[in-house]
């Protein structure tokens, strides 16, 4: 575990430039995103994270499934495989591809083109070079795995759900992974860094991170940063984030050892 | 990334290479190559090559409604196209995966990290704004698109102008040229990006890849940065994880390279405009 940097220590710079700075939004209109008691619009603290609830096995047919409730976004994650291969695929390694789809009562507003879109397609990208990473694919030659995400309700990042959720499902179908992987998102807000953005807190124009790592080899598999940030700042929204994805990993790992008891029945 | 075709040992000597600290090029590891901007006639129109990589940006604007959950916003278009003049086996036309994913990164670098202020490209709130579409071409290529194409953009963003328009009441006059002078757009910072090309799971990183490298590499890793050592954008490509230090030595190296680079791209910028005010100088005076 690398050593986590102290920056309470460090005296507190002014670390926006006055003369650029485009911090002008961190209040919407009528009231503040952190309010002056700390607490954040739905009621957290800047670090806490939503709501977390798991169930397993919810597709009997398929090989492992998740359904995963992440605060207002819920969605199902279903794998597939290891199956055979196309004529084409690798001799050497399982392929993983990714099929991202929402429906279209996901957001408030009736969506029309639910998968193919430019966002969908980014996002199955992303996931399955994340998990072509994770998944020990030396162990299943000339296979292949599917990994089917449905997007049941959305709010704001619908990515950092999809990583956690496909992490459990593959737990469930028992395929050998590295270790497990989590992400989530932090922004910084009125001098604070809150983790876990909703949509509301997404929407503004505030830096925003969002941290893919593999807790247990503390290696960082993607880091997306979307807006202009101090370095000093970026160092803090890291610390933020790491923390946030250590709170993660516990709550799944518990999950995954409740779902054992359960099964196995031992109380 | 592009395409993986690469003889056995053309691999195997680019990595005992590497093992070495040699380049190909015999460049140091974390040295770019010579970056060379040359801007066109008209406004926003430019050609920057980095080493044999070029790359042309074109810019062109047109009035059109805003977005409506940014009223009062410009709207700003990046577009990057591939051509066969590149390699013999990248697809023309239409976009491919690749070409998608550096696209978007090359948009999110400049438009989402507000280096363009596009409150100042609104004509009328609701109604009327400008639309700035920066359009790519790859001439020549050579290895590291991202950088070279980004490069590109920001160059032509800050050379383009934009016609003057009054507005009295509702109604919008766009005045022509003869009339009054366009205006260049307003650029709060410079988010050049540097790309970091992965070896070895993570091992020896190399910045600025050739072609060559960029067939070996593993993985790479794009620091959006200006000079304020404010960061504009992160993003990883390909199958290779980094640990937090690593990433924290590449935005401390990229940091260095981003001042020079940007640098001389406003010492590039002036002497453009010192010599098309000369220009119009002596045809004032004929």
């Amino acid at each position: 575990m690398s050593t986590p940097m102290d920056t309470s220590s460090l005296p507190i710079k002014n670390k926006s430039n006055q003369l650029t700075s485009t911090l002008t939004t961190d209040y919407i209109a009528g009231s503040d995103l952190i309010s002056i008691e700390g607490y954040r619009q739905d009621g957290r603290k800047p670090n806490e994270l939503r709501h977390f609830r798991v169930s397993f096995n919810v597709v009997p047919d398929a090989d492992g499934s998740c359904y995963m409730e992440h605060g207002n976004c819920k969605l199902l994650a279903t794998i597939y495989g290891p199956y055979e291969g196309e004529s084409r695929s690798n001799q050497e390694q399982a392929i993983i591809t990714c099929d991202f789809s929402m429906t279209s009562y996901c957001v408030s507003e009736r969506r029309l083109r639910t998968f193919g879109d430019m966002k969908s397609q980014r996002l199955q990208m992303a996931i399955q070079r994340v998990f072509q990473q994770a998944i020990i694919t030396e162990t299943y030659p000339k296979s292949q795995i599917d990994i089917y995400l449905k997007i049941l309700q959305s709010d704001g990042n619908d990515y950092s759900p999809c990583v956690n959720a496909t992490t459990l499902a593959f737990i469930n179908a028992g395929i050998p992974m590295k270790d497990f992987v989590c992400s989530s998102t932090v922004g910084y807000i009125q001098n604070k860094c809150i983790i876990d953005l909703n949509q509301q807190e997404e929407q503004q124009k505030s830096p925003q991170l969002t941290l893919t790592i593999m807790p247990q080899r503390d290696d960082i598999v993607a880091l997306t940063c979307e807006s202009r940030v101090h370095h000093d700042i970026y160092n803090e929204m890291l610390d933020a984030a790491t923390r946030a994805n250590l709170q993660l990993f516990d709550l799944m790992k518990q999950a995954v050892i409740n779902q054992l008891k359960t099964v196995l029945h031992v109380l | 990334m592009a395409s993986k075709v690469i003889g056995k040992c053309e691999k195997n000597f680019i990595i005992r290479c590497l093992r070495d600290r040699q380049r190909l090029d015999h460049r140091l590891p974390f040295v770019t190559r010579e970056i060379k901007i040359e801007f066109r006639e008209e406004y926003g129109s430019v050609v920057v090559s980095l080493g044999l990589t070029k790359v042309l940006a074109q810019t062109s604007c047109k009035i059109v409604k805003p977005k409506e959950t940014r009223p009062n916003e410009g709207r700003l278009r990046l577009q990057l196209k591939n051509s066969h003049t590149m390699m013999f086996n990248f697809e023309t036309g239409r976009q491919t995966q690749w070409t998608t994913l550096m696209s978007r990164h090359l948009l999110q670098n400049i438009r989402d990290s507000g280096c363009v202020d596009m409150e100042s490209l609104c004509i009328l709130a609701y109604e009327n704004v400008w639309e700035i579409s920066v359009n790519l071409h790859v001439l020549d290529y050579d290895g590291n698109i991202l950088d070279c194409a980004n490069l590109a953009a920001l160059c032509a963003l800050a050379h383009f102008r934009y016609p003057a328009v009054t507005v009295t009441g509702t109604d919008v006059h766009v005045h022509p040229i003869n009339e009054r002078n366009p205006q260049p757009i307003r650029i709060l910072h410079y988010p050049i990006m540097i790309s970091f090309a992965l070896f070895e799971n993570g091992e020896y990183m190399l910045i600025d890849a050739c072609e060559g490298e960029e067939k070996v590499m593993e993985g790479l890793f794009a620091i959006g940065m200006n000079q304020h050592k404010e960061l504009s954008t992160l993003a990883m490509f390909g199958e290779i994880c980094l640990t937090r230090d690593q990433i924290e030595n590449c935005i401390s190296l990229a940091h260095h390279l981003v001042r020079d680079i940007t640098k001389e791209m406003r010492d590039t910028l002036e002497k453009n405009r010192e010599e098309q005010l000369q220009m119009i100088q002596t045809i004032n005076h004929r």
